[in-house]
C-alpha cells in the first residue's frame, strides 16, 4: 500500500479514559459524603447519652466525682461545642483519643483493619470465583441441570442466614472434622472458614448478576458477528460475551463492599477475630464514642472509596457511562 | 470433564485436607486456653475496671493477702496480720517479694498503693480503701501498718483486691502501657478485644504454676466457646446457661461443673414508679414468683431460693429468714389491701447476657406477675444502657435485674440497699443505721450478727424481688483441673494439669 503525500497520518493523541472533571466531582461528592458520615455519627452517638457511667463505678460514685469525670471528659459542654472541637481538631489531623485505650482511636482503628481488610479481601476472591463461576455455568450451559443446577445452589445459599453458615461450617470442618480452626486468626487455616462465609454471603448476587448480564450478551450483534466471523464458541463466550458481561458485575462490587465490611465484622465477632468488628463492637458495649466514630468513619470512606474507583472504572470499561 | 479427571480432582481435594488436618497445630501441654470477656484494663489503678480485669492483674501482680477457692483469706506476700486496736491492722510481709525489673516490693511500696488509692487527686475517686482506710507506714520493709477511719474486721479480705504495682507505675512515670510484675505470670502480649497472653515470671516468690504459658481469648459469641471447647481449642470457658452446656455434657472429655456462688440475683424495685412506694405491693411481687420452679428448669449448682440480700454461702445469711413463698392468692390479697386489685403496668428491664438465661427468667417473671394481674413489659438493653438508667432513679424501670456479692465481703454486699448505693432507690433508713453498725463493729461475730439483722430487714422492707444465689457454671477440658470458687475470679495460677 503507497501513501498518498497530501494525506498526512494524524499526530497520536493519548486518550484520557474519563474527564478530568468528571473525577473531580466524584471526588468532591466522596470528600461531602465522608463529613456527612462524620456529622452524623457524632449527633447519634452524643444523643446516646454521656459515657461517664462507663469511667465511674455507677453504684458508689458520689455526683462530685460523677461532675468531675463529666468535665474531664468535656461532657460538661453543649453538643455543638463539642462538634467544632471535634471539626477543628480533626483538621489539625487529630483524632480523639480512645476513653479506654488512651490513644487515637483513628491509630487503634488503623491497626485493625489490615485483619478486616485480609478477610474481606479473601471473602471477595471467595465471593468472585464461586459467583462468577456459578453465573457462568448457569448463564452459558446446556441442558437444565447446567442452568439451573448452579442458580439452585446459590438461591440456597442466599435462603440460609450467614450465621448459619458459619456455625454449620464451624461445627463440620473445626468440631467434626478438626480440619480448621474455629477461632482466632493465628495462621492461614484460621482464614479459611471465615472467608469462606464471607465469600458465600456475597457469591449469590454476584452469579445472579453476572448470569443476567451474560443472556443478554448472548444475544447482542457483536456475539453473532463474532460467530459469523468463524470464532471459535468457546472464545466467543469467555471473551466476548464472558468480559463484556462483567461491566453489572463491577458496579456491584461497589455495593458489595458494604457488604464484605458488614459481613467482615460479623464474621470476626463469630470466629473471635480481633478486627475492626470486635473493636468497634467493644466500643459500642463500652460507650467509647471516638472509637465508635473512627470505626464508622473509616468504613464510610473506604466504602465511598471504592465506589469512587467502581465509577471511574465503569466509566473506562463503559464509554456510555461518561459525562463529557 | 471426563470421571477419571473428576475422580483425580476429588482424590486431590481429600488429600489436601488431609495435609490440612495433619498440619493442624495442637496446644502444648505447657499452655492453658482460658475463654474470656472483653477487657478494659491493665491497670489496676484505673477508675473502673471491668470483672475480667481482675483474672489479669490476679496473674500479673501480687497482693496482701489472697482467697483461697474455699472462701478462705490466705497469705499473700503478707505472711501474716493481726490487729492490734479496732482502728488498726498490722501485716508482716515476706522478704522475697520483687518485680521482675528487680525493684523489691517491700512495705513502703505497698504503703504507696494504699496511698495511691486514698489520693482523689491521682484520679482514684472511687475506691472502697479510700472511704475506710485513715493513714498507712511502713515501720520497716517487713511491716505495713494501716490506720483506719473505723473499723473495719474485714480489712485483710478487703485487700485481696489490691493489686500492688511499682512505684515507677504510681508516680507515672513507667512508660504507658507496659508492665512489671510480680505475680506469677509476666505480660507477653494484650488485646483487650482479641487475644491476652501471659508466661511464667521467674522473679515470682510463690510456687511456680503448671501452666507456663497462658492465652486469655475474648469470644463474644457463646457458639464459637461451644464449638472452641469441643474442638479442643479451648481448655476453660463459665457461665454458660443450661440449654447451652447441654450438649458439652455428653462429650466425655469435657468436665461441666456449677456451684452455688457468692452472689445474689434479684431484681431491683423502684419505688418512684406507682405502686411500687407501698411495701404491701412490693411483697406481692416477691409472693408472685415461683423461684424453684425458675430454678429446677434453668438454673444449676443445687442453687436455693432466698428471701434476703446475702445467700447461705456468707456467714451474715440469716437462716432464720425464709425465702418469700410461692404464693399467688397472698400476692393477689396483698395488692387488693393496697388498693391495687385491678393489676397495673410494669416494665421490668434487664442487661443482655449478664446473667445466665436471664431473657428466659425475664419472661416467666412476666408471665407469673401477669397472672396476679400485673401487666409486664421486658426491656433488654445493652450493659452499658443498663447501668446508666437504672443508676437513675427517675429513669429506672420499675424492676431491674441485678446481682451482688462478687468479693464475699459482707460490706461491700449488703451495700447493695444502702442508701449510699446509687442503683437503690429503696432508701431504708432502719437498713442504713444496720450497714453503719455493720462498718462500726470491732469483731467479726458482731458484724455477722448486724449482718443478719440487716437481712431480716431487707426482707420485710422488700426492695427487691429476691431469686437465689447465682450458680458458677463452668467447663474444663481433659487437659486441666480447676477448683470451682464461689467468688468471680479465674485465675490462670489455680490451674492444675491432671495427676
Amino acid at each position: 500500500m503507497t501513501s498518498r503525500p497530501d494525506l498526512q497520518p494524524l499526530p497520536r493523541r493519548i486518550r484520557i479514559p474519563v474527564s478530568a472533571g468528571y473525577v473531580w466531582r466524584r471526588f468532591m461528592v466522596s470528600v461531602f459524603g465522608i463529613w456527612g458520615v462524620l456529622t452524623v455519627i457524632f449527633i447519634a452517638v452524643n444523643l446516646n447519652g454521656s459515657p461517664v457511667t462507663a469511667f465511674v463505678d455507677p453504684e458508689l460514685a458520689t455526683a462530685e466525682e460523677i461532675a468531675a469525670v463529666t468535665r474531664e471528659l468535656g461532657y460538661d459542654r453543649p453538643i455543638w461545642v463539642r462538634y467544632g472541637i471535634f471539626l477543628r481538631d480533626l483538621l489539625g489531623g487529630d483524632f480523639p483519643k480512645s476513653y479506654r485505650y488512651g490513644e487515637s482511636s483513628l491509630t487503634l482503628v488503623l491497626d485493625r483493619l489490615p485483619v478486616t481488610a485480609l478477610l474481606a479481601v479473601s471473602g471477595l476472591a471467595v465471593g468472585l470465583i464461586v459467583g462468577l463461576v456459578a453465573g457462568y455455568v448457569s448463564g452459558t450451559g446446556r441442558g437444565v441441570l447446567a442452568r439451573q443446577g448452579p442458580l439452585l445452589a446459590m438461591n440456597t445459599i442466599r435462603a440460609i442466614p450467614d450465621v448459619v453458615i458459619g456455625i454449620l461450617l464451624m461445627f463440620a470442618f473445626g468440631v467434626a472434622l478438626r480440619w480448621l480452626p474455629v477461632m482466632g486468626l493465628n495462621s492461614w487455616r484460621g482464614l479459611v472458614l471465615p472467608a469462606l462465609v464471607l465469600g458465600l454471603s456475597i457469591a449469590p448476587s454476584l452469579a445472579r448478576t453476572y448470569r443476567a448480564s451474560i443472556i443478554s450478551n448472548l444475544d447482542s450483534d457483536h456475539v453473532r458477528t463474532a460467530l459469523a466471523k468463524g470464532i471459535a464458541p468457546i472464545r466467543v463466550r469467555l471473551r466476548h460475551v464472558g468480559m463484556n458481561a462483567l461491566v453489572p458485575v463491577v458496579s456491584l462490587f461497589g455495593l458489595q463492599t458494604a457488604n464484605l465490611l458488614g459481613g467482615a465484622i460479623l464474621v470476626e465477632n463469630m470466629f473471635g477475630i480481633p478486627g475492626l468488628g470486635q473493636l468497634g463492637a467493644s466500643a459500642l458495649n463500652n460507650r467509647d464514642y471516638p472509637v465508635i466514630i473512627a470505626v464508622v468513619f473509616l468504613s464510610a470512606a473506604i466504602f465511598i472509596a471504592v465506589n469512587f474507583i467502581v465509577d471511574v472504572a465503569a466509566a473506562i470499561l463503559d464509554p456510555r457511562i461518561r459525562i463529557e | 470433564m471426563t470421571l477419571p479427571k473428576f475422580g483425580r480432582l476429588v482424590t486431590s481435594l481429600a488429600a489436601g485436607f488431609v495435609l490440612l488436618a495433619a498440619a493442624t497445630p495442637f496446644a502444648t501441654a505447657q499452655e492453658l486456653r482460658i475463654a474470656s470477656n472483653t477487657f478494659a484494663t491493665l491497670d489496676p489503678l484505673a477508675r473502673n475496671p471491668i470483672s475480667s480485669d481482675y483474672n489479669l492483674h490476679a496473674a500479673l501482680y501480687s497482693t496482701l493477702t489472697s482467697v483461697a477457692p474455699d472462701g478462705e483469706v490466705v497469705a499473700g506476700i503478707a505472711t501474716s496480720w493481726e490487729t492490734p486496736s479496732a482502728l488498726e491492722w498490722v501485716f508482716h510481709l515476706r522478704d522475697d517479694v520483687k518485680f521482675a525489673d528487680g525493684q523489691p516490693l517491700d512495705a513502703s511500696v505497698v504503703a504507696a498503693n494504699i496511698l495511691a488509692r486514698i489520693d482523689p487527686q491521682k484520679g482514684n475517686l472511687i475506691s472502697t480503701l479510700g472511704k475506710i482506710v485513715a493513714d498507712v507506714t511502713a515501720p520497716d520493709p517487713l511491716t505495713l501498718r494501716v490506720a483506719l477511719k473505723n473499723p473495719s474486721v474485714e480489712f485483710p479480705r478487703l485487700v485481696t483486691g489490691l493489686y500492688l504495682t511499682a512505684p515507677d507505675h504510681l508516680d507515672g512515670s513507667a512508660p504507658a502501657g507496659t508492665v512489671n510484675p510480680s505475680g506469677p505470670y509476666k505480660l507477653v502480649s494484650f488485646d483487650p478485644d482479641g487475644e491476652t497472653v501471659l508466661e511464667y515470671n521467674p522473679a515470682h516468690y510463690g510456687p511456680k504454676p503448671d501452666f507456663e504459658k497462658v492465652r486469655f481469648i475474648v469470644l463474644p459469641q457463646v457458639t464459637t466457646i461451644i464449638a472452641g471447647l469441643l474442638a479442643d481449642e479451648l481448655d476453660f470457658a463459665e457461665k454458660l446457661s443450661r440449654q447451652d452446656s447441654g450438649q458439652l455434657r455428653r462429650d466425655e472429655t469435657l468436665t461441666v461443673g456449677a456451684l452455688s456462688s457468692y452472689r445474689t440475683l434479684f431484681y431491683r424495685i423502684n419505688p418512684n414508679v406507682e405502686p411500687l412506694g407501698d411495701q404491701r405491693v412490693r411483697q406481692a411481687l416477691n409472693h408472685a414468683i415461683d423461684k424453684q420452679a425458675i430454678i429446677d428448669n434453668f438454673v444449676d449448682g443445687g442453687v436455693v431460693p432466698v428471701g434476703q440480700v446475702l445467700n447461705p454461702s456468707f456467714a451474715g445469711h440469716n437462716p432464720d429468714v425464709p425465702a418469700y413463698g410461692y404464693d399467688p392468692e397472698k400476692a393477689r390479697a396483698l395488692l387488693a389491701e393496697a388498693g391495687q386489685a385491678g393489676g397495673f403496668d410494669l416494665e421490668l428491664e434487664f442487661a443482655q447476657g449478664q446473667n445466665q438465661a436471664g431473657d428466659l427468667i425475664a419472661q416467666v417473671l412476666a408471665q407469673q406477675l401477669g397472672e396476679v394481674g400485673i401487666r409486664v413489659s421486658l426491656t433488654p438493653e445493652p450493659f452499658q444502657v443498663w447501668s446508666e438508667r437504672t443508676a437513675d432513679p427517675a429513669k429506672a424501670a420499675g424492676l431491674s435485674e441485678n446481682s451482688f456479692g462478687g468479693d464475699g465481703t459482707l460490706q461491700a454486699s449488703l451495700v447493695a440497699f444502702a442508701s449510699l448505693n446509687n442503683r437503690n432507690h429503696a432508701d431504708d433508713p432502719e437498713f442504713d443505721k444496720l450497714y453503719d453498725a455493720l462498718l462500726a463493729a470491732e469483731t467479726f461475730d458482731a458484724a455477722v450478727e448486724i449482718a443478719r439483722q440487716a437481712n431480716a430487714r431487707a426482707h420485710d422492707f422488700a426492695p427487691a424481688i429476691f431469686m437465689y444465689a447465682q450458680p458458677r457454671t463452668y467447663v474444663t477440658s481433659d487437659r486441666v483441673e480447676w477448683t470451682p470458687r464461689k467468688d468471680d475470679r479465674v485465675r490462670p495460677q489455680d490451674f492444675r494439669k491432671p495427676q
